[in-house]
């Protein structure tokens, strides 16, 4: 599969670089300004490439986690997401790309592609014979397609009763770092008016308590 | 495959995006073989989207309040405006009321009177030819 850099005409370390540590970071990094969002995706939407290296870094951990929460495995993820971006930099050269949100966009193109990649992998099990567990393991029931989204519902709802047992600033913090809005630590923290290292504390704290909780209704 | 299965807090940082760069492909290289530890990360991954979903909740709920509040102090305000405009409306009402109570002998007498009239004027017209 070609790289980035190939598409793009930039080092591809750029793009697959991790995000800043997130938790057990002794001193904290200084908070700098990092380019707006908003400005990046204008400036990818001209065709810019710097602009595109720099929005890839910031969301490709994002696309690849999503793909990894669908059961794909962790290589696989890492190409789909590669070719997500991919596909939306031949959009954006074909002029059919109007708007640039991200990391939902990016997302969703990984996954059509995950769902595509499947839907070719049954293709090709069609001409083989019939796995008759397998396939009734497949064929699931609605009814507990059902269940299990009220139970997800229900999890979640949990969740949220134990967040808005939270402090204020904590639920902010949460809220911002979680909210969709694909932004970095440092960008909660300059928000927030708190540390880098008060935000991923802050954040650690929260985790641990709706793991528990989460982790408590699955053992129920 | 590395021997070394991913703990617990290495699957939380990788999630997080927060791994050692220099472990980050022993990492990847042992969860792309291991099914436990495919596993696992797909568990920690899916955990984070549920944190997601609990932020934008939160948010939802957040964002919400302030209107529900808005809400029901105008509902507030409409049920008082119509508790006051029915005190108002009885009081006129009601003296109204008390009035025809002395004076209703008189109204109906008025009215049937205005009725037979007419019925007098129609016969007079009827005999008339027209």
């Amino acid at each position: 599969m070609k790289a980035f850099a190939d598409v793009l005409t930039l080092p591809v370390g750029a793009a697959v670089q991790p995000r800043p540590p997130a938790v057990r970071v002794e001193s904290p990094a200084p908070l700098r300004a990092e380019p707006d969002e908003a400005a990046l995706c204008a400036a990818a939407l001209l065709g810019e490439a710097d602009a595109w290296n720099a929005l890839i870094a910031r969301h490709n951990h994002r696309v690849v986690v999503t793909l990894l929460a669908r059961g794909v495995r962790i290589d696989r993820a890492k190409d789909i997401a590669q070719e997500a971006w991919m596909r939306l930099v031949e959009q954006q050269r074909q002029g059919r790309l109007e708007r640039l949100q991200l990391p939902g966009l990016a997302v969703a193109q990984a996954a059509f592609l995950a769902l595509e990649a499947s839907r070719r992998e049954a293709g090709v099990r069609r001409h083989e014979p019939l796995d008759e567990v397998a396939v009734a393991g497949a064929l699931t029931d609605p009814r507990a397609d059902a269940e299990a989204r009220l139970m997800t519902e229900e999890r979640i709802d949990r969740a949220a009763e134990v967040l808005a047992g939270c402090s204020p600033s904590a639920r902010k913090v949460f809220r911002l770092a979680y909210g969709g809005e694909g932004l970095s630590h440092a960008d909660v923290a300059r928000r927030v008016g708190l540390s880098l290292q008060r935000v991923r504390q802050i954040l650690c704290e929260v985790r641990a308590k709706l793991r528990a909780a989460l982790e408590g209704e699955d053992e129920r | 495959m590395s021997a070394q299965h991913a703990t617990s807090a290495e699957l939380e940082l990788y999630v997080l995006g927060a791994l050692a760069p220099a472990r980050v492909e022993a990492f990847e290289a042992h969860c792309a073989a291991c099914e436990a530890c495919a596993a696992a990360l797909t568990r920690e991954a899916s955990l984070e989207m549920t944190f997601e979903q609990v932020a934008r909740r939160s948010t939802r709920v957040h964002a919400t309040r302030p209107l529900r509040a808005a809400a029901f102090g105008a509902a507030g305000l409409v049920a008082m405006a119509a508790a006051v405009l029915l005190w108002f409306g009885r009081a006129p009402a009601a003296a109204a009321t008390a009035g025809e109570g002395t004076a209703s002998a008189g109204g109906a007498i008025t009215h049937h009177a205005m009725d037979d009239g007419a019925i007098l004027d129609a016969r007079n017209d009827a005999l008339d030819g027209g």
